[in-house]
């Protein structure tokens, strides 16, 4: 079912696959954090982020056993702004648990990236059942 | 792995009143086999890269410019989402935003011409620009790109064959051209506006000349900053038969499904899954049609108890009469998403994926830098 890219990829600018650092003029992430005094529980205050991080944080901060609850609220639809609230077992820093979770959202980003490039270069995208 | 599961509700038959689809005790979808779809999220395993590495695969099915469909597996429903919701308004493109009019004496109005024009692809790869800044009232090279468009409709009124009644001259798109800002390099292929598209129609005599601005932007702001037409996914429909429907009844069964997702196996005469990914989870096959009940005015006030299980068919003949509810299962593979990408022109379609991966990449490592470079912060209170 694959097609050759039709004519309107030359209609369209030369855009190259690998993506230029589009992310780095941003401006940096305004995040406020509030910590219990045991470092058990967190919320973070994420400014001009949505459910569009909050809920894939939320997800990977909750499977991550050493959590009891993981949880992300938009408190007002108007502000552009979530809180990411986290509360771990007695022993584990609720921010170290934070932490790896987004490294573990980066790592898997970067692996479905080389799947996708892969899979979209026509070579073996890997083992889809 | 675990999943969320699921008890029917009760009051299933009430919310479709006609069709029942609790008869056998609980909902014909395969919840338990394949989730709901409504997990939480400590249902998922513990995260383990090795792990997550081997379930990632990704297909393509449709590749082309203007459109990308594929599947994704491995992935759950948290991370596509924020992949589809990326790819719809965080993935910056150009756009016009600002528009000096020098002369307009068509007939759209100023504002409505300039919306107009606002919508129109621009033709340059946003990620090679720079923000700039709001209000800032001096355009460089580096953050905006200028194009103009001067028309002008001949004034003579020649007569025409209908009447004498003059044409109206159609400007389109391609005739904007791009105007190079201070003494920029000059690209190698001139940036330019989707051509073919109708801005506006002069009159004898009508002109417009104006100066637009195209910026870097996102779909948050205004939708013409948006990459995609459509960024949409579904789970891959599952369609299991969990008992064989043979002859008459599997002839009945390939007709009765609108997506042609059954067929007839050669020989054996077997209802078999063929299509399963065209299968809407319309729920044709395993509905229950009840067989109308007629109320006669003296009945209605003794029917009102039982009413409903008298039309309800007897156990043993569900799949004799009306309906496959116990011999298939409809479900969805919760891992398992087909995407599907439309580009409105900015980007080929299948660099609007792997950008919006790397988008959601950057957010997570910006907000991990960010959250090591804190000293220990202040506690509740």
């Amino acid at each position: 079912m694959t097609q050759e890219p039709s004519v309107r990829a030359s209609a369209g600018c030369a855009v190259p696959r690998t993506p230029i650092d589009g992310a780095s003029d941003r401006p940096p992430p305004t995040v406020h954090i509030e910590q219990s005094a045991d470092a058990c529980q967190v919320t973070l205050t994420l400014e001009n982020e949505g459910h569009t991080l909050g809920n894939v944080l939320r997800y990977m901060i909750a499977r991550d056993p050493r959590v009891e609850h993981a949880g992300y609220s938009v408190p007002h639809p108007s502000e552009n702004r979530v809180k990411v609230n986290v509360i771990t077992r007695p022993g584990t820093r609720a921010l170290d648990v934070v932490q790896s979770a987004l490294a573990n959202v980066a790592l898997l980003c970067d692996e479905l990236s080389g799947r996708y490039e892969a899979a979209a270069s026509g070579g073996t995208s890997s083992t889809c059942p | 792995m675990r999943y969320c599961r699921e008890e029917a509700p009760s009051d299933r038959s009430v919310a479709f009143a006609g069709y029942d689809l609790s008869s056998s005790g609980r909902l014909p979808l395969m919840r338990e086999d394949y989730g709901s779809g409504s997990r939480i999220a400590t249902d998922y395993e513990p995260f383990d890269g090795a792990k997550e590495r081997t379930r990632l695969w990704v297909r393509m099915l449709v590749q082309t410019a203007d459109e990308v469909v594929m599947d994704v597996g491995g992935v759950h429903a948290p991370v596509a989402n924020a992949l589809r919701r990326i790819m719809l308004v965080e993935v910056p493109t150009m756009a016009v935003e600002y528009v000096t009019v020098h002369r307009n004496s068509s007939i759209l109005h100023d504002e409505q011409l300039a919306h107009r024009l606002g919508l129109v692809p621009v033709l340059a790869d946003a990620r090679a620009f720079a923000e700039r800044p709001p209000g800032s009232a001096a355009a460089t090279a580096r953050d905006t790109l200028r194009f103009r468009l001067r028309v002008e409709a001949p004034s003579e009124t020649t007569s025409t064959p209908n009447g004498g009644r003059a044409q109206s001259t159609a400007v389109y798109s391609d005739q904007i051209e791009w105007v190079p800002l201070d003494a920029a390099p000059q690209p190698a292929a001139r940036p330019r506006l989707m051509p073919g598209i109708l801005l506006a129609k002069l009159a004898p005599g009508q002109a417009i000349d104006l100066e637009m601005d195209a910026v870097k932007g996102y779909g948050q702001e205004h939708a013409k900053w948006s990459p995609v037409a459509t960024a949409a996914y579904r789970m891959a429909p599952r369609v299991q038969i969990t008992r064989d429907i043979i002859g008459e009844q599997a002839q009945r069964l390939v007709r009765l499904c609108p997506m042609h997702v059954f067929d007839i196996e050669d020989g054996t005469g077997r209802a078999v899954v063929r299509r399963e990914r065209d299968c809407t989870r319309c729920e044709e096959c395993v509905r229950v049609v009840r067989a109308p009940v007629i109320d006669t005015a003296d009945d209605i006030e003794e029917d009102e108890g039982e009413g409903e299980e008298e039309a309800m068919p007897p156990e043993d003949a569900a799949d004799t009469d009306a309906s496959f509810a116990r011999s298939i299962r409809l479900g969805h593979d919760p891992e398992h998403f087909i995407f599907s990408v439309e580009s409105t022109g900015q980007y080929r379609a299948d660099v609007i994926f792997l950008e919006a991966l790397h988008i959601l990449k950057h957010k997570c490592v910006r907000l991990l830098q960010e959250i090591q470079r804190r000293p220990e912060e202040e506690g509740f209170g």
